[in-house]
């Protein structure tokens, strides 16, 4: 017992040198926060930051834009590190705060999955940007929303165009983690449907480098085509060591492939490979090439993936915040939930409305071919 | 009597400040904060003020914990009346910490058993009670035979993996529980049929007990979270009163005694290989229960959240708190949860100067934060001899 007195002593003297903290009184000002909870550090961080520049792209814009009828708003960043505790405790942290007028929600499922929760008890509408897994939005809770398709949409639009490129034999792998394993699982699904025979359903881990033994045992399987459900060190890697063990297959990939780093990783040997993103090709429309022009010009950095639904997100909510000030002259959170029920919104990855379960009803895929080092839009499909 | 109240300020005095810098919301004015706290403690440790007021806290033990536990009773209340009910998730957060260092002390702190695949016994809970509840979604009351229950079955794994592995020593040891954390993680990605693989079971449910839902509001216009604060908090009581019994008893001699020398503890009658075997059930138990209540708490589990960063942590909180000092390792784990939490204010610097943090006080306190009495007088003698303090047991490196 002698030791807990130190403890107890610590904090008794720390406070007396600390007392400049006693936060100023509450001004009435018109102010609100949008709160961003989204993977800044750890293993995601670098999509996590770029959604994250995006949104902050678009809080400085409405400041700028005068639209929100005198208020101003802050952004609340938090990490969750694509952990799920890390994400309850981020959730907990913002639904705190009562300025927090609305959430730009996480990048992993796993992440928005326990914290949807949180937000659903606060009445805190929480959209996100790139959360595949259908569950989510399965659970009921009326605040929450997404703005990407899910694995459903992208596995099933996958296959039939698969299928009408003449492909019958299929090898399926994926790296283990619930995105890519959940996606891949969706397209073996999928593929009795269409009368494609899957081959093979296999594992690899997230960090290997060498999948020269999986592909070989594929090899002798001779599918024509493999897909990989994962994300893009792997990706780049596995359609590589394809090329180098000579197989001549196709490869398909998802939106967690979609990026310079495939083809970075991956060299030469990808060029033909094809991946799926959701959405329409983002040069197809006008707006993007405004918002990428912008993000490069604030950050220095080109838009890698996610960037463009973050963008969407965070003006989709500050619409509606924005609509709700003007109609009752405050920010009101359940009045944004309705709001955002019936939003209609052109934003740069298109049209935006949501059906009776928070999921956009903008569901669509394209797909992409690496030609020349580039990813270049070959068809694009809707359900 | 006054001894009484004096006793009963300091808590209080204590307590106030932690909810002052708990709410220190800029993260300047915090580090300031903390920076203050420590130079206020090492100034008082060189008045002997630590000293006094640990003598009169031992002299006036009921007081001290009474008025604990008053604290510990109005800590909620006093967030939720300052709107902020993060922070009773974040102390139920260290709660579950607190258990599962308090279950490693008892491996590595009492036994000097380098146990580095621990977080495969939290797993192990937290995942037996998700599977429990997917399955039987209704049986909410099961929660209170589950505890006890995922106890008993990592009790029994961890009997199996410590028969099969105690004969090595040291790093050896170690080096097989690291294998077991991940086999244990490898599997819980891969059985897809059992766990649903690494997308995780989702939807677990809050306790019942006696009609009162873990779902609703405890009254007071305490949030949810606040009944699990209470339930940790109970939990936390009870493992820490175990372990300090145990650490007390017969067999808590026996423990020390492998601990300084194996060989001659087995030559004074000790069943080295029984006892230590006991630890190792004793600490999985512990885990166990502490993920159990993970479980309906975070509502979700995923085998991402078993990974060997988390056994490293809760090793830290130990190390940290003071290796074999149960009131050590509990500031170690409440430390260690609520510090990246606080930190957050920091962004992207948040796991640098948390880094920075640990290393600082391996250099300037090494025997952690409050040392078990027996520790503190090892390491001083070490550093007589030698003149630079030495920290070999348990090998880290």
């Amino acid at each position: 017992m002698n030791n807990l007195k130190r403890y107890l002593a610590l904090i008794s003297i720390s406070g007396v040198l600390a007392c400049q903290s006693g936060g100023g009184a509450k001004q009435e000002e018109k102010v609100f926060k949008l709160g961003a909870v989204l993977p800044l550090t750890g293993p995601a961080a670098a999509p996590g930051n770029e959604m994250n520049n995006a949104v902050l792209l678009a809080v400085d814009e409405w400041n700028s834009s005068n639209k929100l009828s005198g208020y101003k708003v802050t952004l609340d960043s938090k990490d969750d590190a694509a952990d799920p505790k890390q994400a309850v405790s981020s959730a907990h942290a913002l639904m705190s705060d009562s300025l927090v007028a609305a959430v730009v929600a996480h990048l992993n499922s796993g992440c928005f999955l326990p914290a949807s929760r949180i937000y659903h008890e606060n009445g805190v509408a929480a959209m996100s940007g790139a959360t595949t897994n259908p569950e989510i939005t399965q659970q009921g809770y009326p605040e929450i929303f997404r703005l990407c398709t899910t694995d459903l949409v992208q596995g099933e639009l996958t296959v039939p165009y698969l299928k009408e490129a003449g492909y019958t034999k299929i090898a399926i792998i994926h790296d283990k983690t619930q995105y890519g394993q959940g996606l891949a699982q969706v397209v073996k699904d999928a593929c009795p449907k269409s009368g494609i025979e899957v081959l093979s359903f296999d594992g690899i881990n997230v960090g290997d480098k060498d999948f020269k033994a999986i592909l070989t045992k594929i090899k002798d399987q001779t599918p024509d085509v493999i897909y990989f459900g994962g994300m893009y060190d792997e990706a780049g890697l596995i359609v590589k060591q394809m090329r180098d063990l000579g197989m001549t297959q196709q490869f398909v990939s998802d939106d967690g492939a979609f990026g310079q780093d495939t083809i970075d990783a991956g060299g030469v040997a990808t060029e033909g490979a094809m991946f799926t993103m959701v959405g329409k090709p983002l040069t197809e429309m006008p707006q993007v090439a405004e918002f990428l022009t912008k993000y490069e010009k604030r950050f220095g950095v080109k838009v890698q993936n996610y960037g463009p639904y973050a963008y969407d997100v965070a003006n989709i909510l500050l619409t509606a915040i924005s609509k709700v000030i003007s109609r009752i002259g405050g920010v009101d959170k359940a009045a944004i939930v309705q709001e955002l029920k019936q939003m209609e919104y052109d934003g740069v990855v298109g049209h935006t409305a949501f059906d009776e379960k928070g999921d956009t009803k903008n569901k669509v895929i394209t797909i992409y071919r690496v030609q020349e080092g580039k990813f270049v839009p070959l068809k694009t499909m809707g359900m | 009597m006054p001894e009484n109240i004096y006793t009963i300020i300091i808590v209080l005095t204590g307590f106030a400040l932690l909810i002052l810098g708990l709410n220190i919301h800029e993260a300047a004015p915090f580090l300031g904060f903390v920076l203050a706290g420590a130079g206020g403690m090492y100034a008082l440790q060189r008045g002997g003020w630590l000293l006094k007021a640990g003598e009169l806290i031992k002299r006036t033990r009921r007081t001290y914990y009474a008025s604990l536990a008053l604290c510990l009773l109005a800590y909620p209340l006093i967030f939720t009346w300052l709107q902020s009910p993060y922070w009773i998730h974040v102390a139920t957060l260290a709660g579950v910490y607190v258990c599962l260092a308090l279950g490693l002390n008892v491996v590595v702190g009492f036994v000097g058993l380098l146990d580095l695949g621990y977080v495969a016994f939290y797993a192990i809970g937290a995942y037996s009670s998700a599977i429990f509840f997917h399955h039987f979604p209704q049986a909410r009351w099961a929660f209170w035979l589950l505890l006890p229950a995922t106890a008993l079955l990592a009790g029994i794994i961890g009997l199996c993996l410590g028969s099969s592995s105690l004969r090595l020593r040291g790093d050896y040891l170690a080096i097989v529980t690291l294998g077991f954390g991940e086999i244990t993680r490898i599997i819980l990605t891969n059985w897809d049929t059992l766990t649903n693989g690494p997308k995780g079971i989702s939807g677990i449910p809050g306790p019942v007990i006696a009609r009162y839902s873990f779902d609703k509001t405890p009254g007071f216009g305490l949030p949810r979270v606040a009944n699990y604060y209470f339930l940790i908090i109970l939990l936390a009581c009870a493992i820490g009163m175990a372990a300090d019994r145990l650490n007390h008893s017969r067999i808590g001699r026996a423990w020390m005694a492998i601990r300084e020398d194996a060989l001659a503890a087995e030559s004074l009658g000790i069943n080295v290989t029984v006892i230590k075997l006991l630890a190792f059930a004793v600490g999985a138990g512990f885990a166990a229960m502490g993920g159990v209540v993970y479980s309906s708490l975070i509502g979700f589990v995923d085998p991402m959240s078993f990974t060997f960063m988390e056994s490293a942590m809760i090793l830290c909180m130990v190390v940290l708190g003071g290796m074999g000092s149960i009131p050590g390792v509990i500031i170690g784990a409440i430390v260690l949860v609520v510090l990246p939490e606080k930190l957050r204010d920091f962004q992207q610097y948040r796991m640098l100067i948390f880094g920075a943090a640990l290393i600082m006080m391996m250099i300037f306190r090494p025997q952690g934060l409050i040392p078990s009495r027996r520790r503190k007088q090892e390491l001083l003698e070490e550093e007589d001899e030698s003149g630079t303090p030495a920290f070999e047991h348990p090998p880290l490196e």
